[in-house]
């Protein structure tokens, strides 16, 4: 194992794509703080805090992840260097893991790029981090893990599918999926209101409309809600999306994200090891 | 040419894979669209019918590339403008046949909301849909050609379907903000006391703005944006005791317009695309 790991590491850090990755990552980030600071600059406002920007700011971190797993591992098939491995004796478990524990790492090292460039520059900025730094170091602890689980949900397919285009494909529009559909998705359905109306609607002319609260029909409550909040918590992009949510400082259920991150990292490496020790490497 | 294109087409309609992206998922979201069209006229399920066009033409080009036919055509004969021009017209023909069972599924199944709509507008957006399809098969193509690597023309391909998608929904940001604002002031008890019109330093100005609306009217994401804001002008319920606060047979008439010169727009731009992708391909190294 500690063989695996030392050339996965070696392979790791001359690989061009993890500073390629890293450097989308920090330029996003960038990206949005600049665009943020510019509207602050016109007119004095901005809905960004500091502790948004470290949750929410890396949105292009799915797909940097999904494209460097799928290649790194995507390599390992197309040089047969998987069946190699196997054949000096190293067990199917000993490779998942190892290049599990590889590309976490990556994974980790690109968000604590994005993290850092908003705790150097993001912070000072835009005025600080909210909340309590006790809270804010749990919620970054747990972010972690989250990470850690999405990069496992990734290594599952790149792992498995041993064609190298179409591993890198099924593993990138699965992070896209994920992070443009699946997640936004979910979310929306989450927090449509519980009621509508109950508001004066003012037109240009000065008149005003009294709109009457009532309840609305498209939100969702008992177990399909359970269900839909249980799907969103569980995927570890939906996770990263609370965490950067202004209402997440906290909340009652707070404990449930990381649970759900080692969970939702559990059965992905499970699933993976247990088909992956059936698969025929050719 | 004709046994280039028909051998592509054989190639292609005899794998399973790219069999159940070019009719299964076209029509997966076509159900999807129309049942949620009631919410109101979203690209959301658009979005996974280009990622599978940015997929289809980039395994179709990795694939030509990866097991050395692209050489075998020119040694058998063909110009390397007759496998270009082959392999771009298959690519762009089954991207159009995606869009096109896509829109026959999204009106079957949403007719309660599209029945709404004026024929003349739904067959322009219809259009406008098919030509943004070509387009963006054109574009695809034109990029993939130069890609030998399978994996990396992959990845080539569905990032640069991301990156018109973020083009396009920048400026049309951009185009979208007005010349000036309003901005109100309250007094301590949250009492309105007066408003001030401001200038808005986003608002792009001439002749910067028509060289903006042209490159968004250009970018095939861009025409699919401009279509989805045109049907959803007509679509939107406005619901009971609601008033529209803007004259909506104005906008629907300068979105309907909008679609007027968008087809000819996109003819352009998708002439171009062929023309520049054609002039690269002729100097590729074909290995």
């Amino acid at each position: 194992m500690r063989n695996l790991l030392s050339s996965g590491f070696s392979r790791l850090w001359r690989s061009k794509l993890l500073y390629l990755g890293t450097l989308a990552v920090a330029a996003s980030v960038a990206y949005t703080l600049i665009n943020n600071l510019y509207y602050k600059s016109l007119w004095g406002l901005t809905d960004l805090t500091a502790t948004n920007l470290i949750f929410a700011g890396v949105e292009v971190l799915p797909v940097a992840i999904a494209a460097l797993v799928a290649l790194f591992i995507g390599t390992d098939h197309g040089d047969h260097t998987l069946r190699n491995k196997l054949i000096v004796g190293h067990g199917r478990a000993a490779v998942y893991f190892s290049n599990l524990i590889v590309c976490t790492a990556a994974a980790l090292l690109m968000y604590a790029v994005g993290s850092g460039v908003v705790i150097a520059i993001g912070a000072p900025l835009l005025g600080g981090f909210s909340g309590t730094a006790h809270v804010l170091l749990l919620q970054i602890l747990s972010s972690l893990l989250s990470v850690a689980a999405l990069a496992a949900l990734l290594v599952l397919p790149a792992t498995l599918i041993p064609g190298r285009a179409v591993s890198v494909l099924t593993v990138l529009l699965l992070a896209l999926a994920l992070t443009l559909l699946v997640t936004p998705v979910l979310s929306s359905v989450l927090d449509v209101p519980e009621t509508i109306g109950g508001f004066e609607l003012t037109y240009g002319d000065g008149t005003t409309q009294w709109i009457e609260e009532k309840p609305n029909p498209e939100y969702l409550t008992g177990f399909k809600r359970q269900t839909v909040q249980f799907l969103h918590e569980f995927l570890p992009t939906g996770q990263l999306a609370e965490y950067g949510k202004e209402e997440a400082r906290l909340p009652d259920g707070f404990w449930r994200l990381p649970l759900y991150a080692v969970l939702s990292l559990v059965a992905s490496t499970a699933t993976g090891i247990a088909i992956f020790k059936r698969q025929n490497l050719k | 040419m004709r046994k280039l294109l028909s051998a592509a087409l054989f190639r292609t309609t005899r794998h399973p894979v790219f069999l159940a992206i070019l009719l299964v998922l076209p029509a997966v979201l076509g159900i999807a669209t129309g049942n949620t069209l009631r919410y109101g006229v979203d690209d959301l399920f658009l979005l996974p019918m280009l990622f599978a066009f940015g997929a289809f033409v980039a395994l179709s080009w990795g694939r030509e590339h990866g097991d050395g036919t692209l050489r075998n055509k020119v040694i058998a004969g063909y110009s390397r403008g007759q496998v270009f021009f082959a392999e771009l017209l298959l690519n762009t023909a089954l991207c159009t046949l995606m869009m096109l069972i896509f829109a026959v599924f999204t009106t079957v199944f949403g007719f309660s909301v599209l029945g709404k709509v004026p024929a003349t507008v739904l067959l322009r957006v219809g259009l406008c849909l098919l030509l943004s399809a070509v387009g963006m098969g054109a574009l695809l193509s034109a990029v993939c050609c130069l890609i030998s690597n399978r994996a990396l023309s992959a990845i080539v391909g569905v990032l640069l379907v991301l990156c018109l998608m973020y083009g396009a929904t920048s400026l049309q940001h951009v185009l979208e903000q007005e010349p000036t604002f309003t901005m109100e002031y309250f007094d301590e008890n949250g009492e309105f006391t007066h408003a001030e019109e401001l200038e808005n330093h986003l608002y792009v100005h001439e002749p910067l703005r028509t060289a903006l609306d042209v490159a968004n009217r250009a970018n095939p994401f861009g025409q699919l944006n401009q279509c989805m804001a045109a049907l959803s002008e007509y679509v939107y319920d406005w619901g009971d005791g609601y008033e529209p606060h803007y004259d909506v047979t104005a906008e629907k008439a300068e979105l309907t317009a909008r679609l007027n010169t968008l087809p000819l727009i996109s003819l352009f731009s998708t002439a171009a695309i062929c023309a520049a992708g054609w002039a690269l391909f002729r100097r590729r190294n074909l290995k």
